[in-house]
């Protein structure tokens, strides 16, 4: 019977903001029972310049005792309420975490929406949502605590330079880190099969009992003979933009010729991302397929070149690192955890490969060689009924997929049945009503830079 | 709209499922113009499954409009917080599976990890002294949860004994009401499409011939239109659950009604025990391959309480379900869907899963075939995640005293539970999911109470002092049972409740659907 951890000494290798993170996650989960930490800076820095991260990202601050204000006041990161998705021939639409509207009599909002647009409303799915209103007018509110108040369904993450995030994640560790910058030029084995040594081009030797592998090139997990991880070829253009200020809340992503666009303003420039899609063929993010192998762990960027449109990196590692909290080895044996946390790693990403699979379809014009066939699978379901198939470690929730269908122009063929039981004039009213609450409140709110230079700036 | 649903909808047979599946569909789609039609014939009986229920049949109710006082009388329910379970792990153990959660847990560690390590140094302490529901339930005390989420009073949710055949006029007297017509007769042809397979219309007793566009079978284990007329295969699970017969038979009260339904595990099968206001429901399922059907009658006659008051009934079955639940334009739910002891509440649940899919994938006029896909993947889903929990009941176990049991014992068993399994007696971890009946606390309780005890505990834990720990395990226990001592008696809880005016009394208490997934 074990009854104290085994697991005395990690050491965690690559570069970026990945690194810093799950050290500080693993000193302030740990508390008093933490073990040592040794970072080995190595490798190509994996991050793209700046980070979209979605709302999650709070709490997980919360949980690892990083306060909001400091966070954002020493790494400038502004406010983000989604991204405005533009396409050939449709209108635009906000896509983002908040609900659109609220489900009614145990049916979607989605739903009810249908109703309401077969009745000759011309109201725009996300003119019901908080996010949406809040950003066309750039205003930005945090959410509110009064259950009552249009202002509690606000969901908001942050925009930031990924430097910064590093940065600023190193500052924050304390002395039970030790960071090197080295090269790892070799790595012994025991005979069982786990990492025994490190062998650094300092001359160095590190001996540790878990090791975490946050490195694209693989520098850990290449000793397991794991697959190196492929790098992409994604464009980044930093551009300055006229506009001088924090920026608009939101992102834009244009779906359109064979490509994804996605625009980040932050801080007097714009940051354009352009993913080209191969219309002939599903992504292929190259996920490693065992994360987990003996007692090295492939985190981020190690998992695979590219987090999804909709989940950033941040929250990919953060999710990850809570799973390895859950699974964290009580015995010397890594073998039993490690099948549950592979299994269920594999789940998410694969979930968020459908996301990203189906905005590929939308840029190469609905070609359905770009689906994964749970992508396929969700899209035929979601035209047949407007529902979600279910599956298991779900990032986003079912109003989010439905959100996302909507986003790119896929309509149900049918409402719910049960939307008979409201007719067409009271639901009208009731909807109408609520369009125009959240459209005063937005109305109501500061402008992000108002609040910004008010709340945030230290 | 593009695509109408299918207008005419044929019920055949009566009992719970096709009460419940009028009912609903009458109350919720009424509005969209279908026309319900239910033929049951009074000459045949229905088996009346499913007398101990689970929490989310008060979110159907609720659904349906159905006050839950009404409710109460109607069916002369009891309330019902969990499932004793005596001598399964091992002959003179028992245990409670709650409708409820264990204890508090540590950060985001769940409970029985803390539970576990204080085990090791306190072999005596239970893991069910630490769950509000068990304590009520041996305390034979009852009362609505506590709306207030920081009240230990909340960290529980009920269900109800009820007498199903009551529950199913119950729900015929509304079904009539919102205009489901009733047709008496026996189904003598059934008609289908020559072309396409699909069915088209049954012909009764009488000579009446009644069409429909869409049919739902609720014939039993008949099966009449899935099994035996579209020939749907049945996949037989008698390999891991080898029970495949029942006697039932109803006996007197013998005493005031316990809130919790028992469950006893005798030498080659398991005896049910389901305290109604009127009477207690007894049966006992056993494995015909172990004992004869005389010597399971004794068995069950040794281990009554109260005087018999009918004929004992004999029950045949095998464990398993149909392939697929639909196929062509009929949907099969109930007993003609598939079969899965009661052992743990779930067949009122399956019809009412089978429902509520049923209305999220509703046939239309034209080609229904990716919404049939979707309802029998959710549907396999289902029953699959039921099957592996049932299985562990049976295997799970230390019992060497009869062929029986060593053969539950030492059988294969699915993947899927046997990784389970390891996993949580190695580590304590219990993968999580999202989509099925049975959340982390409900294996907990069967894992735990049947002797399959973590050899480890999550390491956060050790970051507790032992002494202190040891303090606040008492005084959790301490909380509880005084919060419990609060609470009236189940029979002073049932007669307020019954006796109530509409007025003094809440028409659907809150109370969380407890620890599943599907109502959250």
């Amino acid at each position: 019977m074990a009854t104290i951890s085994p697991i005395k000494h990690v050491v965690i290798a690559g570069c970026g903001f990945t690194p810093y993170l799950t050290g500080h996650f693993i000193l302030q989960k740990w508390g008093g029972l933490a073990p040592r930490v040794t970072i080995i800076h190595c490798g190509e820095n994996p991050d793209p310049p700046v980070l979209n991260c979605v709302s999650s990202l709070k709490a997980f601050h919360g949980d690892i005792k990083i306060p909001e204000r400091d966070f954002v006041g020493k790494t400038t990161a502004s406010f983000h309420l989604g991204t405005t998705y533009r396409q050939k021939n449709q209108h635009d639409f906000f896509m983002c975490e908040a609900p659109y509207g609220s489900s009614l009599n145990g049916v979607r909002f989605h739903h009810w929406f249908q109703q309401y647009q077969a009745a000759g409303q011309t109201g725009a799915f996300d003119d019901f949502c908080i996010n949406a209103q809040l950003a066309k007018l750039r205003r930005f509110v945090p959410r509110s605590d009064k259950p009552n108040s249009a202002y509690a369904q606000v969901h908001y993450g942050y925009k930031l330079l990924s430097e910064n995030y590093a940065d600023y994640l190193r500052s924050r560790l304390d002395s039970r880190t030790t960071t090197i910058k080295a090269k790892i030029e070799n790595i012994s084995l025991k005979n069982s099969g786990y990492i025994d040594n490190v062998y650094l081009s300092n001359g160095q030797r590190i001996t540790a009992d878990l090791f975490i592998d946050c490195s694209q090139e693989h520098h850990l997990k290449r000793a397991l003979n794991a697959p190196k991880s492929a790098t992409l070829n994604d464009i980044w253009q930093v551009h300055e933009t006229l506009e001088c200020g924090i920026g608009a809340p939101s992102n834009s992503l244009l779906l359109a010729n064979n490509a994804l666009t996605l625009e980040t303003e932050l801080h007097g420039k714009t940051y354009r991302q352009i993913i080209s899609c191969n219309a002939d063929a599903a992504p292929d993010w190259l996920i490693d397929s065992q994360p987990w192998q003996k007692n090295c762990i492939a985190l981020g960027p190690a998992v695979s070149c590219r987090p999804g449109l909709l989940i950033d990196s941040v929250h990919l590692v953060a999710s990850a690192l809570y799973r390895l909290y859950s699974l964290w080895p009580a015995s010397e044996d890594f073998q039993i955890p490690a099948i549950s946390y592979n299994s269920a790693t594999i789940d998410e990403w694969s979930r968020i490969a459908d996301s990203d699979s189906l905005h590929t379809w939308a840029a190469c014009g609905k070609n359905e060689n770009c689906l994964t066939a749970s992508a396929k699978h969700r899209l035929d379901v979601f035209i047949s009924d407007g529902r979600n198939p279910l599956y298991e470690n779900e990032t986003m929730t079912d109003d989010q997929w439905a959100a996302l269908f909507l986003a790119l122009g896929i309509q149900p063929k049918v409402a719910d049945p049960l939307t008979a039981e409201i007719d067409a004039a009271p639901l009208v009213a009731q909807l109408e009503k609520l369009r125009e609450t959240l459209r005063a409140a937005a109305q109501h709110a500061p402008e992000l830079e108002k609040f910004y230079r008010e709340n945030v700036v230290l | 709209m593009s695509e109408p649903l299918v207008p005419r909808i044929l019920i055949a047979g009566g009992g719970t499922a096709g009460w419940m599946c009028a009912a609903a569909l009458s109350r919720r789609l009424g509005r969209a113009g279908l026309q319900i039609t239910l033929i049951e014939s009074e000459q045949i009986g229905t088996v009346g499954v499913g007398e101990a229920t689970i929490p989310h049949i008060r979110y159907f109710n609720e659904r349906l409009g159905i006050r839950e006082p009404e409710f109460v009388q109607a069916t002369s329910a009891t309330y019902k917080l969990g499932i004793e379970f005596v001598n399964w792990g091992a002959q003179g153990e028992a245990y409670i599976h709650p409708f409820g959660v264990f204890g508090k847990d540590f950060g985001e560690v769940d409970f029985h990890h803390l539970w576990t390590r204080h085990q090791k140094s306190h072999p005596q302490d239970s893991l069910f002294d630490y769950s509000i529901s068990v304590v009520a339930a041996k305390s034979g005390k009852f009362a609505y949860p506590s709306p207030n989420k920081n009240d230990l009073l909340s960290e529980y949710s009920y269900a109800f004994h009820i007498d199903a055949s009551r529950y199913a006029s119950f729900l015929r007297q509304h079904a009539e009401k919102w205009g489901v017509q009733r047709v008496e007769g026996r189904i003598v042809q059934i008609h289908q499409n020559p072309d396409t397979g699909d069915l088209t219309g049954l012909t009764l007793d009488n000579g009446t011939t009644l069409e429909a566009d869409f049919f739902i079978d609720c014939s039993g284990f008949q099966s009449l239109l899935l099994g035996r007329t579209l020939g749907e295969k049945f996949d037989d699970w008698s390999r891991w659950l080898p029970c495949d017969r029942a006697i039932a038979v109803p006996t007197a009260s013998d005493g005031p009604p316990l809130p919790y339904t028992k469950s006893i595990a005798h030498q080659s099968g398991w005896q049910w025990r389901i305290p109604l206001q009127h009477r207690t429901g007894n049966g006992h399922v056993y494995s015909s391959q172990h004992v004869s059907d005389d010597e399971a009658l004794a068995v069950l006659r040794n281990n009554l309480t109260g005087e018999e008051l009918a004929e004992p009934r004999l029950l045949k079955f095998t464990a398993g379900r149909r392939k697929k639940s639909w196929v062509k334009n009929c949907v099969a739910m109930g007993l003609s869907s598939g079969f899965l002891e009661p052992l743990e509440s779930t067949s009122i649940y399956l019809i009412q899963i089978a429902i509520m899919k049923l209305a999220d994938f509703f046939p239309r006029v034209g080609d229904n075939r990716i919404r049939r896909d979707e309802f029998n993947l959710q549907m396999n889903q289902e029953y699959e995640r039921i099957k592996d929990f049932l299985i562990l009941h049976y295997h799970a176990t230390r019992r060497d005293d009869s062929e029986f049991w060593n053969f539950c014992r030492t059988m294969p068993i699915p993947d899927t539970l046997k990784q389970r399994m390891q996993i949580f007696q190695e580590t304590g971890y219990l993968n999580p999911y999202k989509n099925g009946l049975f959340m982390a606390p409900s294996w907990v309780a069967v894992l735990i109470g049947q002797g399959i005890i973590p050899k480890t505990w999550h390491p956060a834990i050790n970051a507790l002092d032992s002494h202190n720990l040891n303090i606040s395990m008492q005084q959790l226990k301490q909380h509880m049972k005084m919060a419990v001592e609060q609470l009236p008696d189940h029979v002073t809880a049932l007669r307020q409740h019954c006796a109530a005016t509409p007025a003094d009394v809440n028409p659907w208490p809150q109370a969380a659907m407890s620890l599943y997934s599907v109502f959250s």
